[in-house]
């Protein structure tokens, strides 16, 4: 099992009101898996992939990474787990606005510090053909299309070939038909290179496409 | 490392009004630093050397009996001052002596009365050791005539011929007036020497106070850097009735308030780049806060706390050292034009002496100081880097979900 998280519970402290995010949430995410987290707004979605991408901090719980727990884990213990196991997928695609796309996906492989500068650059070439933009990478962010930004958002994921990808709701900023490729880019990429992939939606269409869906409301699975 | 130059170096580039205005800040403050440092240092040798060629020589020999409470009393006098000549002549490292006698008097021209410093010199030796000789403007010191300052003589309406009277005490402590012309003005680089001091030649002032003695004998050696050295070997040579001054003893006062006032022009340039180093936790502060989301990112991608803090330490370092490049080669170019044309202090004081502790009058001519351009550009740029500290520190304290959920 490459991800278990058990009895996770978040509660976000906003002035004098909390707010229950997550209750009591248990989840299992096998290898290759390609699963769409399902629900409306509030539902828990973002909070959940955010917890299991180590990128925000829980209360109670356990979620267990290869079988090792991130409780207790320090912010460089946690950071250097994010940098071997996880790429993300941002609905705003948080791109480096300073960095052109090529210099966007090959940051991840910098962090790395484990490949030549030759090795990156067939990575980081390869990985764009595969996405579509060759002839792009020397273009600023907002020098793209939303869609060739979401593009390269999914070109840095996988460029260092993660053990997971969490995307969260990926195609929200892109019309249907972007959308729709973009899905079908990361089944190609699930499909091809067996990349786990776990990504939040509300959108029917591309919840058609995963494997598996787990359906959430207020802070709950109530379908996995 | 590079990658992350190439990261730190896009960020500058990217705010570019705020990196030109902090690197303006800094290139200022460095370039004042340059400047002030180098006229400093330029108004400072140029004191020190009219210390000694006006004043103090290298060395001073003093009778035991000198009383620094009163140095202008006939009990101060060294007598038989002569059998110490021989002692002097014969140490390799000086390259001069002469005699002098100090008293105060009183000069008069029967129209204005002022108190004055009476020097008594010997022409034949004097000029080996001060360099009083250089500063003549107009005439010569000769027997029964004095030399006196440019400002006493506008001050008194003095010109070469008039007669005026000395007044003072003899060794017999009377009182004594005697008549004398006005042979040469000096107009030296010393405002004590324009304005308030005679000369006349050792031998009338040995006549008119009625001594064989003098106030001293001071001394030029050929390193006024070794004077330490120079005078431990000299002491043991002199009898016990005469004690040695070097001339760091002999001008401890002008020393220390000469490096008074460079403390607190040092003060004032410390300020300056304490302004520059403000700008940069400005700079830095605003660049966190516009780029939270981007931190955000960075952490999401496994960037350590201290990975993203070197980050930013590195921005604040390279905008130092840009601008602390900048300011010294900006700092330069105006020390530069003071090196080669000086500051004309006299004019700028609309030809008054200038008399703030600084012996100096005239051109004043910046110096080169390049350790402490060296200092200052290291300084510039870990004084930057540190003020960059605070505002890294403060994304290190946040989850990379805090900072990717701004503007979401």
């Amino acid at each position: 099992m490459l991800l278990k998280v058990r009895k996770l519970n978040k509660i976000y402290h906003t002035g004098k009101v909390d707010f229950h995010a997550l209750h009591d949430v248990d989840l299992d995410i096998d290898k290759g898996e390609f699963t769409a987290l399902a629900g409306p707004s509030g539902s828990g979605k973002t909070t959940l992939l955010n917890l299991i991408g180590c990128i925000d901090s829980f209360q109670s719980g356990e979620v267990l990474l290869d079988g090792i727990s991130l409780q207790g884990k320090t912010s460089n213990e946690l950071a250097h787990l994010r940098r071997e196991y996880f790429g993300f997928i941002f609905q705003t695609y948080n791109l480096m606005p300073v960095l052109t796309a090529y210099e966007n996906v090959e940051l991840p492989l910098k962090l790395l510090k484990k490949y030549s500068d030759s090795e990156i650059q067939d990575r980081v070439m390869n990985i764009l053909k595969i996405v579509g933009l060759d002839g792009l990478e020397k273009r600023m962010p907002l020098e793209l299309s939303g869609g060739q930004q979401q593009r390269v958002s999914i070109a840095r994921a996988l460029v260092k070939t993660p053990r997971m990808v969490l995307a969260d709701e990926p195609t929200a900023n892109l019309d249907s038909k972007t959308g729709e490729d973009i899905v079908d880019l990361m089944k190609e990429m699930n499909e091809r290179e067996g990349v786990t992939f776990v990504f939040s939606t509300h959108d029917k269409l591309i919840m058609d496409h995963a494997k598996r869906i787990v359906r959430m409301r207020d802070g709950r699975i109530t379908e996995s | 490392m590079k990658y992350f130059f190439k990261l730190a170096f896009a960020n500058i580039v990217k705010a570019r009004l705020r990196t030109i205005l902090t690197f303006m800040i800094i290139t200022f403050a460095i370039a004042m630093f340059v400047f002030f440092e180098g006229l400093l240092a330029g108004f400072i040798n140029l004191s020190v050397d009219n210390l000694i060629g006006f004043e103090t020589g290298h060395f001073k020999i003093r009778s035991e009996n000198y009383d620094e409470n009163s140095p202008f009393v006939i009990s101060n006098f060294i007598a038989g001052y002569e059998e110490l000549y021989p002692v002097l002549e014969e140490k390799p490292y000086i390259k001069g002596f002469t005699e002098r006698i100090y008293f105060l008097a009183e000069i008069d021209n029967a129209i204005d009365a002022l108190a004055v410093m009476a020097v008594g010199i010997n022409p034949e030796t004097d000029y080996s050791v001060f360099t009083l000789s250089n500063f003549i403007e107009e005439g010569e010191l000769i027997e029964g005539g004095a030399l006196i300052g440019k400002n006493l003589a506008d001050d008194m309406n003095l010109q070469i011929g008039d007669w005026v009277y000395l007044t003072f005490r003899d060794a017999d402590g009377m009182f004594n007036s005697v008549e004398t012309t006005i042979n040469g003005i000096v107009n030296s680089a010393d405002p004590y020497v324009n304005s308030s001091t005679v000369f006349i030649t050792i031998d009338e002032a040995k006549t008119v106070l009625n001594t064989d003695s003098v106030s001293e004998i001071a001394i030029r050696t050929d390193n006024p850097h070794r004077v330490k050295r120079y005078g431990v070997d000299l002491q043991k040579s002199l009898p016990d009735h005469v004690n040695l001054f070097d001339w760091h003893y002999l001008g401890a006062d002008v020393i220390a308030f000469m490096e008074t006032d460079a403390m607190s022009a040092y003060v004032m340039v410390f300020f300056i780049v304490i302004i520059g180093m403000v700008g940069i936790v400005n700079t830095m502060l605003m660049s966190v806060y516009e780029k939270k989301r981007e931190i955000g990112m960075l952490k999401a991608l496994g960037m350590t706390d201290g990975e993203v803090r070197g980050l930013f330490v590195l921005e604040g370092a390279i905008i130092g050292m840009f601008g602390g490049l900048f300011g010294i080669i900006l700092g330069s170019l105006v020390n530069w034009y003071f090196v080669v044309n000086g500051m004309d202090i006299q004019a700028m004081m609309g030809g008054q002496t200038l008399d703030i502790g600084y012996r100096v009058m005239g051109v004043v001519k910046s110096e080169w100081n390049f350790p402490s351009m060296i200092g200052a550009f290291l300084f510039c740029i870990i004084a930057s880097a540190l003020a960059s500290l605070y505002p890294a520190s403060k994304t290190v304290k946040m989850q990379p979900m805090e900072c990717l959920r701004v503007n979401q």
